[in-house]
């Protein structure tokens, strides 16, 4: 091999490795975005940052209670989430989308995904909230 | 802290009298147990909630129970026999070598027993017993893998085979599944925690012949209780030593 083409060997490499940087820099903003829509004023029951993080684990901790020693605290549990995030479109859905995340909590629990699907009018028989 | 031997057995002893006489104590609460803290109710082992069904008083072709325990539970028909989920179920029975034997009914369910076989067979102990003698399944653990259909020796779980389709008629305090999980009476578990009695038994009341009775058999006031300490009460293959906490009248 000539010393050229192993030049342009390795500019094609570099060039390559690089591609994704410089695909996102030419490339437009995402494009979806989570926005959750937020209760006005309230507190949620624990603090937001903890929530963020670790809102799965106390979902299953309230979960082993309700099912195995019947302790039902309501406020820690779906039913909880529910009071001040009515539709799950608009609050878990909103990250759980974006990083791709399967939740399958709704495949047996309700928790209705918009307004517009809760509407009497709207709702079409057998259709799942 | 150390306790030498004598000082442990003397704790010993007076914590048995306490529990002793601790279940001697009537249930004073009523049906939703509160903690000291005021408003967390707890299954606990104060209650041992049970049933008394009457056969004579159940009305032949009447099937209230099984209507109201579909609604309230959100149990699907999938109009396959084979493959239906029954949670609770009329049987009619006639005597066997008999002439003209009378034919009776009445509705069999899970019996909620003291000795569970589903429960000793479950590989993933997804079948529990609570506290307060309801034995359940957690669906979020149940595997599918249908031992404790085998090991009932009641018929009194379903498989769940296909999707069931969730309506927006469904009763929302009760969760919908999922196929691959078998489920069975939950005794309306979500009443009881509320202080309700089970769908099916209030169902009989107003609709049926008031058949069935439901109560707590460690509060000797309830008419559970009484039934069972009058010597009438059958349990059905009680030779099978499961000790349902569902007892007959009249059978
Ligand atoms: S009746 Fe069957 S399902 Fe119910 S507790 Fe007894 S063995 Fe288990
Ligand atoms: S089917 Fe579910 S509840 Fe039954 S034994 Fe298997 S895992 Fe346990």
């Amino acid at each position: 091999m000539s010393k050229e083409s192993g030049m342009v060997a390795a500019v094609l490499f570099l060039v390559l490795l690089a591609s994704p940087f410089i695909y996102n820099a030419f490339s437009a903003p995402p494009t979806h975005r989570a926005e959750l829509k937020l209760p006005d004023g309230g507190q949620c029951v624990r603090d937001t940052e903890w929530m963020r993080r670790n809102h799965m684990k106390l979902l299953m901790h309230t979960r082993d209670d309700v099912v195995r020693e019947g302790v039902r605290l309501d406020r820690e549990g779906l039913k909880g989430c529910r009071s001040c995030h009515p539709y799950r479109g608009e609050f878990c859905d909103q990250c759980h989308d974006y990083v791709g995340m399967q939740q399958e909590c709704w495949n047996c629990h309700f928790y209705p995904e918009s307004k517009t699907v809760i509407n009497d009018e709207d709702r079409e028989p057998g259709g799942t909230p | 802290m150390s306790v030498d031997r004598r000082e442990f057995l003397k704790i010993g002893g007076i914590a048995a009298a306490g529990s002793v006489a601790g279940s001697l104590l009537p249930a004073v609460t009523g049906l939703a147990a509160l903690d000291a803290g005021g408003n967390v109710s707890r299954a606990s082992g104060d209650h041992q909630w049970g049933m008394v069904i009457d056969v004579d008083k159940c009305t032949k072709g009447c099937d209230a129970c099984a209507d109201a325990c579909r609604t309230e539970n959100n149990v699907p028909l999938f109009g396959d026999p084979k493959r239906d989920i029954h949670w609770i179920r009329t049987i009619t029975v006639k005597q066997r070598g008999v002439e003209d034997a009378e034919e009776r009914q009445f509705p069999a369910m899970c019996y909620h027993c003291e000795n569970p076989p589903c429960q000793h067979v479950c590989p993933v102990a997804a079948t529990f017993t609570r506290a307060d003698g309801i034995v359940l399944i957690d669906k979020h653990r149940c595997i599918g893998c249908r031992y404790c259909m085998v090991a009932c020796p009641y018929k009194a779980r379903s498989f769940v085979s296909q999707h069931v389709a969730h309506t927006w008629d469904d009763n929302k305090d009760v969760p919908r599944r999922m196929h691959g999980v078998v489920e069975k009476c939950t005794l309306c578990v979500h009443r009881i925690d509320k202080g309700e009695e089970p769908a099916c038994v209030v169902a009989c009341r107003e609709k049926g012949g008031d058949a069935m009775s439901f109560g707590d058999l460690n509060d000797p006031a309830s008419a559970v209780a009484a039934a069972v300490r009058s010597g009438k009460a059958t349990r059905i293959r009680a030779d099978l030593g499961t000790n349902p906490r569902v007892f007959y009248l009249g059978l």
